[in-house]
């Protein structure tokens, strides 16, 4: 059938895709009728006097048709989108499609029909767009039709099952149905009971399992307290340890200095004493044998200072060593990293500590000659000073970067047997001290 | 005489002992389809009666439909006119179950709308509005201007009556009924645009449910096709 249209361009063609069941109906273009640019297949609805149209445009949307006295056939579109319309066979045989807006479109049989007629179109109501949908490739997109009459001709609408009636049911049948509601209802109290039993099981379990959570909860808390306790104490006992300690190397310390400030003045006094002396007597027979009486009582007490500087060392490195292994608030790496630090800043801050004591020796290399001797007991390299007190002034001499576990010594004549020694870490910014 | 007397009266206290057992007299206003039929669609009224209608996917109650919506910016500034900017945002496709859509309607009438006490069609039914918008205002603010940034988006779905149009009707030749434990009563069938569709009421108390239940199981043995069957 073609478009009666005068624009219209299209015609349309129907055939069976599976006979009895599946109809195609195709819209071809007049001067391109080689294919069709859209089809639709038509099916019997699930319900009598329905049909159902799938388009292949519009992603295969799908009108529902009814079958109506008059033969026409009303579609309405699945989903949101309706695009009602109307198709029927007219008076004069032609195809006619009312759409919603008012706007009809006819088709005449073709040559190839059997009774080809030609049609005038009926004007729309108001001016309407082609029929085809918008978004179709061409001619009807939202024109699905199907000659009605014909589908419902070829396709007759089985007729409906006759209506059974109820059957009257006995008393027995009554009461077979309450015994059957009652065994539900006990079912039902049943499985009701069960569901609440489980519901019960179920928050019993959780709330054990809280439980259990919160003992062992209770239990982390106190053996951390617990430990806590015992770290504070221990560490607390390690302080008490070092405090001590250290009060007791400072006494010793402090004993040690006066000792050394006790014999320095002796020795002072004593050589005050030997200076008048020659003064008075240049001649002395026995100003040799005293002098000799005197320098070994020099050389006892140095050696006493340095026992005791050594003792005290030995102490206080021993008082030093539990307070960098101390726990502290800073942790173990810091401990660790005060206490490898700690030899090499005691050498670094004094080498003093590591240089022995000087020993003196009278006519040492020649008569008269009085040497003090120092040994570099430091690991590294020291520049020392060391000064003897002469009759009229202190005669120092330094020595630089004396190596570890060498000896040196400065040596001078009059010598009255007080010793000044300072040392220094070899390139130490430090200069080296003096006596006065 | 004496002895027929006798059997009388003890045929009439079991006659008041039956009328006083059986729930049906207590329910249904009389022992026949048409009667429970109009026994149910009463009840709709009187305790909350939801309907599934489960697709081939099964999904149920699955409606489609269409997300829309539109930013307008306003640029609101102190040393230039108001200017207005209206962006539409992309559709898309939507969709979504129901899970309360309730029958308010219930009529013995069959798919071909004829009446029918075998069968029990859903004739209307009723939910509360699933259509969802949502609007946002935001500002942004720079030195000498502000932006007022309204979003507006609508998600709309199909109409209820997609599951009236057709109207969907329980056949009880072909159905079946349950209790839940929270005594609920629901029969189960085939619908003509759904494969299965189910017609539930939540009678809330155990006397009731039993009053439904038996309304129910009275028109599956009354409309099955063989004699004897209601369990």
């Amino acid at each position: 059938m073609y478009d009666v249209n005068p624009s219209g361009q299209f015609y349309l063609r129907w055939r069976w895709e599976t006979p009895g069941e599946a109809m195609v109906l195709e819209w071809y273009r007049v001067k391109n009728s080689d294919k069709p640019v859209s089809s639709g297949t038509l099916r019997l609805g699930p319900q009598p006097g329905t049909i159902i149209m799938k388009g292949n445009f519009m992603m295969g949307k799908e009108w529902v048709g009814t079958l109506h006295d008059d033969g026409s056939v009303s579609y309405v579109g699945k989903g949101l989108l309706k695009m009602r319309y109307t198709i029927r066979v007219d008076e004069q045989g032609n195809y006619e499609e009312t759409y919603s807006n008012g706007y009809v479109v006819r088709y005449a049989p073709g040559a190839n029909s059997a009774t080809p007629v030609a049609v005038a179109q009926t004007p729309p109501a108001t001016p309407a767009p082609s029929p085809a949908p918008v978004s179709a490739p061409t001619p009807a997109p939202a024109a699905p039709e199907k000659p009605a009459p014909v589908v419902a001709k070829q396709q007759p609408v089985p007729p409906a099952k006759p209506i059974k009636a109820p059957r009257q049911l006995t008393e027995e049948d009554t009461k077979r149905i309450w015994k059957s509601v009652q065994a539900s209802r006990v079912r039902s109290l049943e499985q009701a009971r069960q569901n609440e039993l489980a519901r019960q099981e179920a928050a019993q379990k959780a709330a054990i399992q809280a439980q259990i959570w919160a003992a062992q909860q209770a239990q982390r808390e106190a053996e951390e307290a617990e430990a806590e306790a015992e770290l504070e104490a221990e560490r607390q006992q390690k302080a008490a340890a070092w405090n001590q300690m250290t009060r007791a190397n400072e006494q010793a310390l402090n004993n040690s200095l006066q000792n050394l400030r006790d014999n320095t003045a002796r020795i002072q006094a004593q050589a005050q004493a030997q200076q008048q002396a020659r003064q008075s007597a240049p001649v002395d027979p026995l100003g040799a044998a005293e002098r000799q009486r005197q320098v070994e009582l020099i050389r006892q007490a140095n050696q006493r200072q340095d026992d005791d500087a050594s003792r005290y060392a030995a102490q206080r490195q021993q008082s030093e060593q539990p307070r960098a292994d101390a726990p502290t608030s800073t942790g173990t790496t810091t401990s660790q990293q005060r206490s490898s630090d700690a030899g090499r800043a005691s050498t670094d801050t004094d080498a003093n500590r590591c240089v022995s004591s000087a020993e003196v020796r009278v006519n040492d290399t020649s008569q008269g000659n009085t040497a003090a001797y120092v040994t570099n007991g430091c690991a590294t390299p020291v520049d020392v000073k060391v000064c003897l007190m002469t009759d009229t002034k202190w005669n120092c001499g330094v020595t630089w970067g004396l190596a570890s576990q060498k000896s040196w010594s400065h040596s001078s004549f009059h010598a009255t047997g007080a010793v000044f020694v300072d040392a220094k870490v070899a390139g130490s910014s430090r200069a080296l001290r003096s006596p006065n | 005489m004496r002895n027929d007397s006798t059997g009388m009266r003890r045929a009439m206290v079991a006659a008041y002992g039956m009328l006083v057992a059986l729930p049906a007299i207590a329910a249904p206003s009389k022992d026949t389809a048409g009667g429970v039929q109009t026994y149910l669609a009463r009840m709709t009224q009187e305790v909350v009666t939801k309907v599934y209608f489960v697709d081939a996917q099964e999904r149920t109650n699955y409606v489609t439909g269409k997300y829309s919506g539109d930013v307008k910016t306003s640029k609101i500034s102190n040393i230039a006119r108001t200017k207005e900017e209206l962006r539409q945002l992309p559709e898309q496709l939507v969709d979504k179950q129901l899970w309360d859509v309730r029958a308010v309607t219930l009529d013995a009438i069959d798919a071909e709308g004829r009446p029918n006490e075998c069968a029990t069609r859903i004739t209307a039914v009723t939910a509360s509005d699933y259509d969802e918008t949502k609007s946002d205002v935001r500002q942004e603010n720079a030195t000498f201007s502000y932006k007022l940034i309204t979003t507006s988006e609508q998600w709309k779905y199909e109409p209820l009556t997609k599951f009236t149009t057709p109207a969907q009707v329980i056949e009880w030749r072909n159905a079946h009924v349950s209790r839940s434990p929270d005594s609920q009563i629901t029969v189960t069938s085939r619908g003509q645009a759904f494969p299965k569709i189910q017609l539930s009421f939540a009678a809330g108390d155990l006397d009731l449910a039993d009053r439904i239940e038996y309304a129910m199981k009275f028109l599956l043995m009354s409309c099955s096709e063989s004699a004897g069957h209601g369990s």
